[in-house]
């Protein structure tokens, strides 16, 4: 990652620009793809690591991936589904994916819809990203069958994910009298996956 | 051969150089009448926009002055327009819905919005389906076996939801537009049928009817019955109170056959959400 300074403002490379990157072995390649989503999982998951909060989030509005979501979002549908009733892990494994795009779809929409500055890919990186604790909550229901036991577990993993992606998104630039109408949408995401590793 | 052609083309550049020469007195750029002009680009930036203004679309960044500037409908920034509520707004219709205390029509004014429509529709969606699972996982516990849910019941909350809050308010203003009435306005109609469906998210968190653990299957149905009866009297009185008055603009008859149809959509619904989302202690009875 380079980090120039050009009049004053700090410019940032997205990606791995130094060094040769055709000599090197695949695996050194691929790692350096797994540590840059590594870092973007600390930054939504825990936004005050860095003293300094706002440059810390400020990084990932500005670099966006979805390789995090993709992941995450496939092993959340996968444990979903294996721990499904017998006739159903190919609807609850598809029903489940098309439901966290459709819904990340509709929630940044919504926050555009209200007046919000954030850009489309980022907020669905974002929302991507803070999905993250619900893949634990999801494997969880695979080895506790009891669902009283469960759910205060996923209540506390909803909750991160909440606070997580509401820390980073910070209102997506919605004016001040909107911010719950851009937010309840995330709510309702998040909540709803959470009582499904529940209910499992 | 070239001596020929400047010959030849010699009268033709005479008259260029008279049209130049016309061209060259002509030219008057006149009065300079440049001033400053005051756009009030500052204006309602901050607050919501007042009614009664040529509301297109909030101004969101300095280049757009002009507030006559025709938006594609293929923008975000088109839809924005029916989305320019603020939380208190929504609370507020909410709150109007559940409890008419004044005419709905006066209070979103003319500023009908698509958000509380498809965000109450989802919420419907979501919370029919969780206590419909709860209610199951309950039942099944009291019974001794192990709950598997039904991820189907999803796509049918999204299917009828959806599909009621979209469909009928469509139906019903092209039904009005074919008799002519004046006061059918299709966005009015979308958001009256949205926030109706508000009174089903109290009745299904009711529905759940926790009294199963103690084995009361009974009473628990007749919770369900009472609370989906009560949804379908709060909304149909919310429904046929506002659209009274547009429907009273076409004929008598029409407006009455109208009404009678608005009601029995309304009942097929209430009895839809109680016979797939709430029917787990019918079978039980039945068994």
């Amino acid at each position: 990652m380079n980090t120039n300074t050009l009049a004053g403002d700090q410019i940032q490379d997205r990606r791995f620009s130094g060094g040769d990157t055709l000599n090197e072995p695949v695996l050194e390649t691929l790692m350096r793809d797994v540590r840059a989503v590594g870092r973007r999982v600390k930054q939504v998951l825990y936004p005050k690591v860095d003293a300094n909060v706002d440059v810390e989030s400020g990084q990932i509005i500005r670099e966006w991936d979805l390789w995090g979501p993709l992941v995450f979002c496939l092993f959340l549908s996968l444990a979903l589904s294996i721990s499904a009733p017998a006739q159903q892990t190919s609807l609850v494994f598809s029903g489940v994916f098309a439901f966290v795009w459709i819904a990340e779809a509709f929630v940044t929409l919504n926050i555009k819809l209200l007046g919000g500055s954030i850009s489309f890919f980022h907020a669905i990186c974002i929302l991507g990203y803070a999905l993250f604790p619900l893949v634990p909550g999801a494997i969880l229901s695979l080895a506790v069958k009891s669902m009283i036991i469960r759910f205060p577990i996923d209540v506390a993993l909803v909750a991160w994910s909440l606070f997580a992606s509401m820390r980073t998104l910070k209102g997506a630039g919605v004016r001040e009298g909107r911010v719950v109408l851009a937010m309840y949408p995330v709510w309702l995401f998040y909540g709803w996956l959470g009582w499904l590793c529940v209910i499992t | 051969m070239a001596a020929s052609t400047a010959a030849s083309n010699s009268p033709s550049r005479r008259d260029y150089d008279t049209l130049i020469d016309v061209d060259a007195e002509g030219v008057d750029l006149g009065e300079t009448d440049l001033e400053f002009h005051d756009f009030h680009t500052g204006d309602n930036i901050h607050g919501k926009i007042p009614a009664g203004q040529n509301r297109l679309y909030e101004p969101p960044s300095a280049f757009e002055n002009d507030p006559n500037r025709p938006v594609s409908i293929w923008t975000v920034h088109f839809y924005a327009q029916f989305f320019n509520v603020e939380t208190s707004d929504v609370l507020q219709r909410c709150l109007y819905a559940l409890y008419p205390r004044v005419s709905f029509v006066d209070t979103i004014g003319d500023n009908p919005d698509l958000y509380g429509p498809f965000w109450i529709a989802s919420t419907v969606i979501l919370v029919l389906f969780f206590s419909s699972t709860l209610a199951g996982a309950i039942a099944s516990h009291v019974a001794g076996m192990r709950y598997e849910y039904n991820f189907a019941l999803l796509s049918a909350a999204a299917a009828l939801m959806y599909g009621y809050t979209f469909i009928v308010p469509i139906v019903l203003w092209g039904v009005l537009k074919w008799y002519r009435s004046e006061h059918a306005r299709l966005l009015e109609c979308v958001t009256l049928y949205g926030y109706a469906n508000t009174i089903w998210v109290p009745v299904a968190l009711v529905s759940i009817s926790p009294i199963e653990i103690f084995n009361f299957p009974t009473v628990s149905n007749v919770v369900r019955w009472v609370s989906a009866a009560v949804g379908f009297a709060v909304s149909t009185t919310f429904l046929v109170r506002n659209l009274y008055p547009v429907l009273n603009s076409t004929e008598a008859k029409t407006s009455r056959i109208l009404l009678v149809a608005v009601v029995l959509a309304h009942m097929a619904l209430a009895f839809v959400v109680k016979l797939v989302f709430f029917a787990y202690s019918i079978d039980d009875n039945s068994d």
